[in-house]
């Protein structure tokens, strides 16, 4: 892919979460976003692999598109992170590339999203040799724009590592955050006030007591594991659950195990890891 | 238009952080709006002592970047409707944020709320800059130790030159036998150092430590001294007239105390 494209905050809050057993975590959904992508409607947003698919209409009108498009975008505001990649998926239609150029200013303006890669699900329509150049031309361009971003939000004390798939060999603590884009493992401890954010899964070889974020631009597939998973909050994709307020008495039913968080059913589930069903 | 009010030491380890969640859980309990904002940048406390800290998902520093809006970033409290809090961010430091930003921000929240109580960083660099640049009344919180004093009487002259009002001063962490023996400073002594208005006395109590480690401000036990002492103090910034408590049963130190009151009062 392109770049390695910063991933901020998630969206999302959790006002109102349900209270699950302790030992458990609750969930909190973030529903609306979800439900949008679900409908057939002239613009889709779909987890992408790489980030996010567009799906668009290819029967409707290109200006009543983009103004669909813009419309979308602008309700599903806090459903992106900044920097995520967009693939377009415009089925048959042929784009000009004043128009390729459009749609990109509308995603790049919004949201700061980066679009990466069009295609064509038709297969009756082969490569689209128009706008290949165009697409070449602005890759330095769409380079440089994520990484100035994200300079002017980190600082020294921050240790944000940007790395594709990463090993990190020490314990994150306090005030210290990881960014990955891909997965990550943790050798070491995650302790609570530090903060693991990846594009895909997310594997702490020691206890997880901060926060840990997979899926970070909107993979509901990615997961989070632990030795031990006492996180602070838990989030993945845009769902997010925190621990229970209770702490459990001692001698409860703790689990002391390797656990694996997941989506399930809309909700976030963890459950023990089992090499064998994983 | 809410009071905006921070509560400062110069000295770390005081209790500003302590004083903030009890003071703001007290005026919440009286039935004010309150706002608690955590102005110490990268060694965020007050969500822990407050019990909310795995609520937070947006901070201070997200909402002065326009990552979200300043409505996301409130965390509503577990026991109180009527309270609030604005998180600090770990994972960045004291620049990450202006004091006009602090002030726009501080501006935005008292049209809310109340009260809002400014948790302030120890020292007096950009952390404390920023945490007094919104607020238009200082509280000083000390211990009877020289150095807390000496740090104190340090950031009095600096909110002056800041041209706040007089900051109010509480006492923190008294211990009324030690102050009999001669072995601790005298609630006076300190007053005739610092010079400024007495707003309370919290006597040094152990059920502070197990209630930081809970996340339950002191004052919602109600057989806890502290937390007595908070609540008075929340009453007197709501405008009663409260007397300070009696720390002991010794009728010399209580009158001493009413007659530093009636100084304060003037």
């Amino acid at each position: 892919m392109v770049n390695n494209c910063r991933i901020p905050k998630p969206a999302g809050l959790l006002r109102n979460c349900p209270r699950v057993r302790p030992g458990a975590i609750s969930a909190a959904k973030e529903g609306k976003a979800f439900q949008l992508a679900k409908r057939q409607e002239d613009v889709i947003f779909k987890g992408h692999k790489n980030g996010v698919l567009a799906v668009l209409n290819d029967e409707i009108e290109y200006p009543s598109l983009k103004e669909k498009l813009a419309a979308k975008l602008a309700l599903a505001e806090r459903f992106f992170f900044e920097g995520a990649e967009v693939t377009l998926d415009v089925g048959r239609r042929m784009l000009t590339t004043p128009q390729l150029v459009e749609l990109d200013e509308l995603l790049r303006g919004r949201h700061g999203l980066c679009l990466v890669d069009v295609l064509h699900t038709d297969p009756s329509v082969a490569g689209e040799p128009e706008e290949e150049p165009d697409l070449a031309a602005r890759e330095g361009e769409r380079g440089a724009a994520p990484q100035r971003r994200s300079a002017s939000r980190e600082t020294d004390e921050q240790q944000a590592l940007q790395l594709d798939s990463g090993l990190v060999r020490r314990t994150l603590r306090s005030g210290q955050r990881v960014q990955c884009d891909g997965n990550v493992v943790i050798m070491g401890d995650v302790n609570p006030g530090a903060v693991v954010i990846a594009t895909g899964d997310i594997l702490v070889m020691g206890v997880l007591r901060g926060v840990a974020h997979a899926g970070a631009t909107g993979n509901q597939r990615a997961v989070v594991a632990a030795f031990r998973l006492e996180p602070t909050q838990l989030r993945i994709a845009n769902f997010i659950s925190r621990s229970p307020d209770e702490t459990p008495a001692a001698g409860t039913d703790q689990p002391r195990g390797p656990e694996v968080a997941s989506i399930k059913n809309g909700v976030v589930v963890i459950e023990p890891y089992l090499p064998h069903v994983n | 238009m809410g009071q905006a009010i921070v509560v400062t030491s110069g000295k770390g380890g005081v209790g500003k952080t302590t004083t903030t969640a009890n003071l703001g859980t007290a005026l919440a309990m009286a039935g004010s709006k309150v706002v608690l904002m955590d102005a110490d940048i990268g060694l965020r406390n007050l969500d822990v002592v407050m019990g909310l800290e795995n609520r937070i998902v947006y901070d201070l520093v997200d909402v002065v970047e326009g990552y979200c809006r300043l409505k996301q970033a409130l965390i509503k409290d577990k026991r109180f409707e009527s309270l609030y809090l604005l998180p600090a961010a770990q994972t960045k430091d004291k620049t990450a944020v202006s004091p006009d930003q602090m002030k726009a921000l501080v501006e935005e929240l008292a049209k809310e709320f109340d009260f809002v109580i400014i948790d302030s960083p120890a020292g007096i660099e950009q952390g404390f800059k920023n945490a007094i640049a919104g607020a238009e009344k200082a509280v000083i919180v000390t211990t009877p130790e020289v150095s807390a004093v000496r740090d104190a009487d340090r950031i009095i002259g600096l909110l002056e030159a800041a041209q706040m009002a007089p900051p109010m001063l509480i006492i923190n962490r008294i211990r009324p036998k030690m102050v009999k023996q001669g072995d601790m400073m005298d609630i006076s002594d300190m007053i005739d150092i610092l010079a400024i208005d007495l707003l309370g006395v919290v006597p040094d109590d152990e059920s502070i430590v197990v209630s930081t480690n809970r996340g339950e401000p002191a004052v919602l036990s109600p057989s806890s001294k502290a937390g007595e002492a908070y609540r008075n103090i929340a009453r007197r910034l709501q405008g009663e007239d409260v007397p300070l408590m009696s720390l002991d049963s010794d009728d010399g130190f209580f009158s001493k105390l009413k007659r530093i009151m009636g100084l304060g009062a003037k």
